[in-house]
């Protein structure tokens, strides 16, 4: 019934065209960083795995408000399953922002960007990696789509924690304490996204502290997605 | 038993649609609710369906239970109708082949060219989008059917069509909303439900009510236990009582000084 529901939500959100600014955006955004920017391959990625957050986050805002509110209601009960039902709208998203993980690492690839030959293990993990952050992308665009903020203020709200979240506060203010700890309580976007950037020349090895913060991520995004999910059942018969 | 309620109010905003609707409904007893246009069928409909929750009252639903639902207004969607058809057979675990099957069978009982399958929902009339929403409904053989004034928009084939069609859900619950009395009463003869004055009532006893219009428009409280309800404008007051109390009502609202602007028996 997932899967179904999954081609469905696709299908229905291609159809609404509403992908279209945020992928174009994307993509343009894609071409222009590999083409122009100086500071070199190991910061370019750093800086897509970043849009890739914000694409996701655009992506699973769109897609959960893209279906008719009567059509919502006969999909649900087709489906007699409101766990899987609200589950189906971030799984859609996930699987969509697949073509554009492997956008992201085929470009400079295939463009020779890269000083060394990659590791296929490497691959693996800035394509882990770029789930990951597409994952706590999702997650927070369907939270804030899921009627906890309503209105005008939580359009306002959504923004700004977006903005939070990926610009890194904690390094610029890392002298105030107290932003640098709450950097800790909130999804590690940079901090995902600093794993990618610190491979650098050397060969990447896994150890311990890239296991803590996939870990981390992985486990915020459920988080995030479980509530989401608590509240669209219950909201959704109010 | 697949649903039942008892004493089910709803309130948006906190002002009230409806309040004390009691009912069961059983397979092979279809139910039909009528009322004024606003009167909170539709409401009461997405609440059995369980899309909506009620704000008072207690609702029993058969765990378990496969609820079908047509809406009222269903939306113009992207789709081609062949592809909805299959997507909403697909999420309830249905072979392609058998929704094939099915749409080829339903689009011969309605009438509808082979053609329109290709169509996009919103391009077609509004005829076509009230059969394809009944199409969906009947998808698979839901325990309960909940169908929000299906007849509207169908012609008279059509109307027919779909009385047939639900006279051959014998294991299912029905409950439709229906705007025309004499199509309500072919599908149920015993088990048709009026809201009068935001409650909902069998149109038998509905037949048992009477309706009284005073000046001024306040009728006091010396009689609140036998009124049923009342709705006050600025100069007049309307109160809907028994028939049975009929006589001792007027004796004390004339013995209290109000003018009786009018008596009628309550209608569906």
């Amino acid at each position: 019934m997932l899967v179904a529901l999954v081609k469905y939500n696709i299908d229905y959100y291609i159809k609404s065209v509403r992908y279209l600014p945020p992928c174009l955006i994307f993509v343009v955004f894609l071409a222009l960083n590999y083409q122009t920017s100086p500071i070199g391959i190991w910061s370019n990625l750093h800086i897509t795995s970043l849009a890739i957050f914000i694409l996701a986050n655009w992506l699973s805002a769109s897609l959960v408000n893209s279906e008719d509110k009567t059509q919502q209601y006969i999909t649900r009960l087709h489906a007699n399953n409101d766990t899987v039902f609200h589950l189906s709208k971030p799984v859609s998203v996930i699987t969509l922002l697949i073509p554009f993980y492997v956008l992201t690492l085929l470009i400079p690839l295939i463009a020779g960007s890269f000083p060394r030959n990659l590791h296929v293990s490497e691959i693996f993990v800035y394509l882990a990696a770029y789930f990951l952050i597409g994952f706590l992308g999702v997650s927070v665009g369907i939270f804030f789509n899921s009627n906890i903020f309503t209105g005008e203020s939580a359009i306002m709200l959504h923004l700004i924690v977006t903005g939070v979240l990926v610009i890194p506060f904690n390094v610029i203010f890392d002298n105030i304490l107290p932003v640098v700890y709450a950097y800790y309580f909130l999804p590690p976007i940079n901090f995902t996204a600093d794993r990618l950037h610190s491979l650098g020349d050397d060969r990447f090895s896994a150890d311990w502290t890239f296991l803590i913060f996939a870990v981390w991520a992985l486990s915020y995004a459920i988080m995030l997605t479980a509530l989401y999910i608590f509240v669209m059942r219950r909201r959704n018969k109010e | 038993m697949p649903i039942s309620l008892k004493n089910v109010s709803k309130s948006f905003a906190g002002k009230l649609v409806f309040c004390n609707a009691t009912m069961s409904l059983r397979a092979n007893r279809p139910t039909v609710i009528m009322g004024r246009n606003g009167c909170g069928k539709s409401t009461l409909l997405k609440i059995i369906a369980g899309v909506l929750a009620h704000t008072e009252g207690e609702i029993v639903r058969r765990p378990g239970i496969k609820i079908s639902y047509a809406p009222d207004r269903f939306p113009k969607l992207p789709f081609k109708v062949g592809d909805y058809l299959l997507h909403m057979g697909r999420i309830q675990g249905i072979s392609d082949s058998d929704i094939n099957k099915y749409a080829d069978s339903q689009f011969d009982r309605f009438g509808i060219p082979e053609n329109i399958k290709q169509q996009v929902i919103y391009k077609c009339s509004k005829g076509t989008i009230q059969k394809v929403n009944i199409m969906q409904a009947f998808l698979t053989k839901p325990d309960l059917l909940v169908m929000d004034e299906p007849f509207s928009g169908l012609d008279e084939s059509s109307v027919e069509e779909l009385i047939r069609l639900l006279a051959e859900t014998s294991d299912t619950a029905v409950i439709i909303s229906c705007h025309e009395k004499l199509l309500a009463q072919r599908i149920t003869a015993d088990n048709l439900y009026v809201f009068d004055k935001q409650s909902l009532v069998k149109s038998s006893e509905i037949s048992n009510r009477v309706s009284i219009k005073i000046i001024p428009g306040d009728a006091g409280d010396f009689f609140n236990d036998k009124i049923i309800s009342t709705d006050t404008a600025e100069d007049m007051c309307e109160i809907v009582i028994e028939k049975e109390n009929l006589k001792e009502i007027l004796f004390l609202l004339l013995e209290n000084g109000h003018e009786i602007y009018s008596v009628n028996p309550r209608e569906c």
